[in-house]
């Protein structure tokens, strides 16, 4: 009596669901059901919501429940059979059945315990639970598809989505919403049972993965688990079927050989205790799952779901890149940035007033930082950018200033003509500076035409502004690199009062570059660090690997703003759109990162060790290309700024609002559930990184130590 | 990647700002000199595969930025340095006083077994000199390092000096791959040996 009420609403449900032939084979699967029980579960997901499926469960849709998949084997003749159900059961059939009376308490317990135990195996990557006998009563509303009868499975809308899509006519089957957005672990673990494979991405931007034949999967199976056997030794096929499909593995080795073979070492367990580069496969499996929005992808030139055979360079490329994959989950497309013309003499004389103050100089800024300006303006609008001219100023207070700027120039100016050969004597200090910047003006510049050639008045002026500025600012001094900074000034300038206030209001800028514990530098340094490791982290990673992420190959590019990465031209027009302060103060700094994006491919392709890295970074001078670089770096910055998960540190060196830290705890506590192990990665990464400060105080104080003796054995 | 030498070393060069220390590199890679060289902001390095008793050598010389508060980067880059040549300015007494404080620099920073040479450059201006060869050869002992006075722009001693600091360490990493293998090329090495001092003694006569 109890077999025939099962069999009658089996039958009734599934009627609807599968075409004649696919209905005859469920029949024959129904009736041997008391012998073998119910399919193993492979994994499940809860909290899915069905938002597309046939018309049969119309009443189900936006419902939660859960999602799993099923495996249903049975012997046919002397070859076992194995069939694959994707299976959706609502949540409802689930309180129906705990409300039932006929399944009394030990039903309600019994069910409970199986949920439990489902999730808990799912997200441990442990198989085969089996479901209570209780079940089949309460199967009369989950909807069932054959894996055979599916061609392909999508994942849509950063993860939050998968819809799977019918064969032949190509048409939709179904699609679930994950309430927890896990939908790429589901994926994943589809992956994991090598029932899917890459394939191209959809028109709408989601990742497509085809659903492999019976045959495929057992052979990409077979070959995943020769590579792995000693783990999984237990679980080789049997006997029995390998001689029968002899030929047919030879025929197909091709197709499935180098992938697993390539991929598969990646993911011992014993690799992953004792290698140093944290890669897992995890991280590996989730390649692909949101490549449109990947930044260093698409800056790579690399092309998604790539060939079968791939060099060793290409698969650690994509084993950076899923790590990347889950740190840019948060980040948005990166936008294309348009450059624009310099400001006109035209435009220029449109924004002053009849008494010479200048009105939106927000406005002139913005086309200054889109485009630069003419050369004929620089004179005048540098002043400008460089505070030495107030925007707000009519002519007649300009003429003023300039006069007070002038006297209070001569001024320190006389202060260092007038030192005597004796105070000059006892003077140290002043003696080392003024050495310096004797040895350095007689290098700076000269193959240009301003400074070239013996006894140039422009070296006199050059050296009598950097000697002014040391009496302007005698605790900073003179530091190599100041007359870098100077010189190109000069040659716009030409007059010695306006160059040196200009070059005033540029230290202002960059004084920290300069200071004598270097503390600016490396602050930048890790600027630049954070920020390659959030919009980079493929490049990141393999820095961290090859001792190279302390940034020091940056050293030059900072200290004098790209001087010597640029020709004459191609600096002024950076120095000025850097000088307007936009986007942000610290765009010199994503300046440096777009330039190492640019270079990201080139550097680990070729496997560079910090020499190497440090060589190619010098070698590029001369061959960056400003205007690129320029569009790079805002496209970096505009996607950083549109993040909604940017962390605070990085916000601050933007130059982003910083977030409430009741908002911060809010976003963390939204992150999906490996940002929680990313998090601790960067918690770990953090306590190493305080041995180095530690040294470099060390150091510090060292050399202060150092400093004071030679100090006080001058006196 | 093939190799196509025997040993890899890494050199330094270290010394105040303007003692010439970037000249000499490219005296010793491209074997010319120019007057209006810039200064050397972080650190960069040329290479160049010498011959030493029918070995290749591959040289890496480091040239890094003398003023003092570009330190604490420049020193990050000692970590393998082989072979050091601290270099002054015969013509600024100043410079040949911080050796002293290079070298207290070198102990901090590089391996304790690291080679060094002292190196007084611009030996061709005579009339300016401040600081005597005989200073030199004596702070020098005091270390107990070779010294030679080099002139990057006249071409006096550049060569001389990499190639004898390259014998050294060449003697040194052979002698360590000898204490491995005991029955090896020992007695080999003593005319090298003779023949290196011999060398830089006739070189030092010339100056």
């Amino acid at each position: 009596m109890d077999e025939s009420v099962r069999y009658d609403r089996c039958h009734q449900v599934q009627l609807g669901v599968f075409n004649e032939s696919q209905l005859s084979s469920v029949e024959e699967d129904v009736q041997n059901l008391p012998q073998q029980g119910t399919g193993n579960i492979l994994f499940t997901h809860d909290g899915v919501l069905l938002k597309k499926a046939s018309a049969e469960h119309i009443a189900d849709l936006n419902t939660s429940g859960s999602l799993s998949l099923v495996e249903y084997s049975r012997s046919i003749a002397e070859m076992p059979r194995r069939r694959l159900l994707l299976e959706w059961q609502p949540n409802d059939s689930i309180m129906i059945a705990d409300d039932s009376q006929d399944q009394g308490d030990w039903a309600l317990v019994d069910r409970i315990s199986g949920r439990t135990r489902t999730t808990s195996e799912c997200r441990a990557f442990n198989t085969r639970p089996i479901e209570p006998s209780g079940g089949a009563t309460t199967r009369s509303r989950v909807m069932r598809a054959q894996l055979e009868d599916l061609s392909s499975v999508e994942v849509r809308h950063r993860g939050q989505t998968i819809r799977f899509m019918r064969k032949g006519a190509n048409g939709v089957h179904s699609e679930f919403f994950f309430q927890h957005g896990n939908a790429d672990l589901f994926v994943r673990s589809m992956r994991d049972q090598h029932l899917i494979e890459n394939a191209e991405t959809s028109r709408s931007g989601g990742e497509v993965y085809a659903i492999l034949t019976t045959e495929n999967q057992k052979l990409k199976k077979t070959f995943a688990e020769l590579d792995i056997g000693q783990i999984k030794a237990s679980q080789l096929p049997r006997e029995s079927w390998l001689p029968n499909k002899l030929a047919g593995i030879l025929g197909n080795i091709p197709d499935y050989v180098q992938p697993p073979f390539q991929r598969s070492p990646k993911s011992r367990p014993g690799v992953l205790i004792s290698g140093d580069r944290q890669t897992s496969p995890d991280n590996y499996q989730i390649i692909g799952l949101s490549g449109s929005t990947n930044s260093a992808c698409s800056s790579n030139g690399q092309s998604r779901g790539g060939s079968a055979e791939k060099s060793p360079a290409d698969s650690e490329l994509e084993t950076l890149n899923a790590q990347d994959e889950k740190i840019v989950n948060n980040l948005p497309d990166r936008q294309r940035v348009e450059r624009g013309h310099p400001l006109t003499e035209t435009q220029w004389l449109e924004f002053q007033t009849p008494d010479g103050r200048i009105s939106d100089s927000a406005r002139i800024k913005e086309l200054i930082f889109r485009g630069g300006v003419v050369q004929s303006l620089r004179p005048e609008v540098w002043k400008f950018l460089l505070n030495y001219y107030l925007w707000s100023d009519t002519h007649v207070e300009r003429i003023e200033r300039r006069k007070q700027k002038s006297i209070e120039y001569y001024n320190m100016k006389a202060q260092w003509l007038a030192m005597t050969t004796t105070q000059e004597a006892n003077f140290c200090g002043y003696r080392e500076r003024k050495c310096q910047i004797e040895k350095d003006v007689k290098r700076t510049d000269r193959s240009l035409q301003f400074f070239a050639g013996e006894d140039n008045p422009n070296l006199t002026l050059l050296q009598g502004i950097l000697m002014t500025y040391v009496m302007y600012n005698f605790d900073l001094g003179y530091v190599q690199g100041m007359s870098d900074l100077l010189a190109p000034i000069l040659e716009i300038q030409v007059n010695e009062v306006d160059t040196f206030w200009c070059f005033v209001g540029f230290m202002e800028l960059v004084f920290t570059n300069f200071d004598i514990d270097q503390a600016g530098m490396k602050t930048q340094f890790a600027q630049i660090r954070r920020l390659i490791e959030f919009a980079n982290a493929p490049l990141f990673n393999y820095m961290r690997s090859h001792d190279s992420d302390n940034m020091y190959f940056c050293f030059r590019w900072l200290l004098v703003w790209y001087k010597r990465e640029l020709n004459s031209e191609d600096v002024l027009k950076l120095w000025e759109c850097l000088w307007t302060r936009l986007p942000c103060p610290n765009f010199h700094l994503l300046f440096s990162v777009a330039i190492l994006d640019q270079e990201t491919r080139v550097i680990i392709d070729s496997q560079y060790e910090f020499t190497e890295i440090l060589k190619h970074v010098n070698e590029l001078s001369g061959n960056i290309d400003v205007q690129k670089t320029l569009q790079v770096a805002e496209g970096i910055y505009l996607q950083l700024k549109g993040s909604e998960t940017l962390p605070n540190d990085i916000r601050s060196i933007i130059g982003e609002p910083l977030l409430p830290a009741a908002a911060g705890e809010e976003i963390d506590g939204g992150m999906v559930d490996e940002e929680p192990t990313y998090s601790d990665d960067g918690f770990d990464e953090l306590v190493k990184e305080l041995t180095p400060e530690e040294k470099v105080r060390q150091q510090a104080l060292l050399e202060e130590a150092c400093e004071r003796s030679l100090f006080l054995q001058f006196h | 990647m093939a190799k196509t030498y025997d040993y890899l070393f890494k050199l330094l060069l270290i010394g105040d700002s303007g003692v010439g220390k970037t000249c000499i590199l490219f005296r010793f890679s491209e074997d010319a000199f120019n007057t209006t060289f810039i200064s050397t902001i972080g650190i960069d390095f040329k290479i160049r595969t010498i011959e030493l008793d029918n070995k290749k050598i591959k040289l890496q010389i480091w040239d890094t930025a003398g003023q003092e508060r570009f330190r604490t980067i420049t020193t990050a880059y000692y970590r393998g340095a082989m072979g050091i040549m601290l270099v002054y300015d015969i013509t600024q007494e100043k410079s040949f006083e911080n050796i002293k404080n290079w070298i207290r620099n070198i102990e901090e920073n590089a391996s304790a077994d690291v080679e060094k040479m002292l190196l007084g450059n611009k030996c061709e201006l005579t009339d300016k000199r401040q600081v005597s060869k005989e200073r030199g050869e004596q702070l020098a002992i005091e270390y107990g390092i070779k010294f030679m006075e080099t002139s990057a722009k006249a071409s006096i001693n550049v060569e001389e000096a990499f190639l004898t600091l390259a014998s050294d360490i060449k003697a040194k990493t052979e002698k360590r791959m000898e204490a491995n293998n005991p029955p090896k090329g020992g007695h080999q090495l003593k005319p090298m040996d003779s023949r290196t001092k011999d060398s830089w003694l006739s070189r030092c006569s010339l100056l």
